[in-house]
């Protein structure tokens, strides 16, 4: 028989229960907060009416935001005109961005033909590596989140 | 005046640029938001910084305060949400060698650690760390804070059911982190 059929005390009683336990150690009690995080606090608040701090707190995470996005837009960008000449279906990329000797055009060269044996071995299969590479890309992605962020959660949800 | 009509009272004054009026809010619930980000994140060091920001996010939000609401249910939703943002980005960068040191059992204790340990309350800090992070931030609601199921809903954004449920599972694991003797206690009364 599980423990669920041993919940004889109601709440109210677990409750004088848990307190009784936390007095043996002296708790729950109210931690201090420091005398002067008021005074520190209102030195660092916005010169602005709130209002005026919101809306500029708002065009600040929007900016953030939108900053994010063309990064990693860009980033997109760079890495399928990359895959895109390794693969032989157009110009380097390295190439379009100088003569491949200096700077970021070597760098792009160097890593266009490092890659290129890798993408050719994948490419051998008819895209089933290519495929299964995905597919275990995204089993480490889910579970990447599973243990890492939903794990206390549902062990927590499960314990009875 | 009641409680509620002052607090309004100073939202409105703060609203149009009287900085002490926020000031006032302040020091009403500087302790009750200081103990809930000390009691999430463990240290009276990250609680001091979280206090900071969750009183800055409450100013620049506070034309969005709704005058139905109490400014304390309010105002713990903004530090429950802020808190459990923060814990979540500490575990992007893995493991603290704080988070280590208070989850990981030691053989070897350095002398920092041994005094912390004889101190009752550090015992209850490390137990409450234990607990995921959204049965730390009810139990804590509820035992330090003193909050009904209701209030501890409204701040949270969840069912009382639901509530409730979590409060069960976290007295239980609560218990059992507090130690050996408290989990024997615990069990002898609540299973007979």
């Amino acid at each position: 028989m599980g423990s669920r059929d041993n919940h004889v005390i109601d709440d109210q009683q677990y409750d004088q229960l848990l307190l009784r336990l936390l007095e043996r150690s002296g708790q729950p009690a109210a931690a201090e907060p420091p005398p002067d995080l008021v005074t520190r606090t209102l030195r660092v608040l916005p010169q602005e009416l709130p209002a005026v701090a919101g809306r500029a707190a708002a065009r600040r995470a929007g900016r953030r935001l939108v900053v994010r996005v063309m990064l990693a837009l860009f980033m997109l960008l760079i890495a399928l005109l990359g895959i895109w000449s390794v693969l032989g279906g157009g110009p380097s990329l390295a190439l379009m961005i100088g003569n491949g000797v200096s700077g970021l055009s070597r760098v792009l060269l160097t890593l266009e033909l490092l890659a290129k044996p890798l993408l050719r071995t994948a490419g051998v299969g008819d895209g089933l590596w290519m495929l299964a590479g995905l597919l275990a890309l995204a089993g480490v992605g889910w579970l990447w989140w599973r243990l890492l962020r939903r794990t206390p959660v549902v062990y927590a949800e499960r314990v009875t | 005046m009641d409680q509620q009509a002052e607090e309004i009272g100073w939202v409105d004054q703060a609203l149009r640029g009287d900085r002490a009026s926020f000031g006032q809010l302040m020091h009403r619930y500087a302790g009750a938001v200081y103990n809930l980000a000390y009691r999430m994140l463990g240290s009276a060091e990250d609680a001091e910084d979280a206090s900071q920001e969750i009183f800055l996010r409450a100013y620049t939000r506070l034309a969005s305060f709704d005058r139905q609401r109490r400014f304390s249910t309010w105002l713990l939703s903004i530090g429950s949400n802020y808190c459990i943002d923060r814990l979540r980005r500490r575990r992007f960068s893995w493991l603290t060698l704080d988070d280590a040191a208070f989850s990981l059992p030691s053989k070897e204790r350095s002398p920092e650690r041994i005094a912390l340990d004889r101190e009752q309350q550090a015992i209850v800090q490390r137990a409450l760390q234990q607990l995921p992070e959204n049965y730390r931030m009810i139990t804590v609601l509820r035992y330090w804070n003193d909050l009904s199921y209701e209030e501890i809903a409204n701040i949270t954004g969840l069912p009382e059911s639901t509530i409730k449920t979590r409060l069960h599972r976290a007295r239980h694991m609560l218990a059992k982190a507090l130690g050996p003797e408290e989990q024997m206690l615990w069990e002898a009364e609540t299973t007979t």
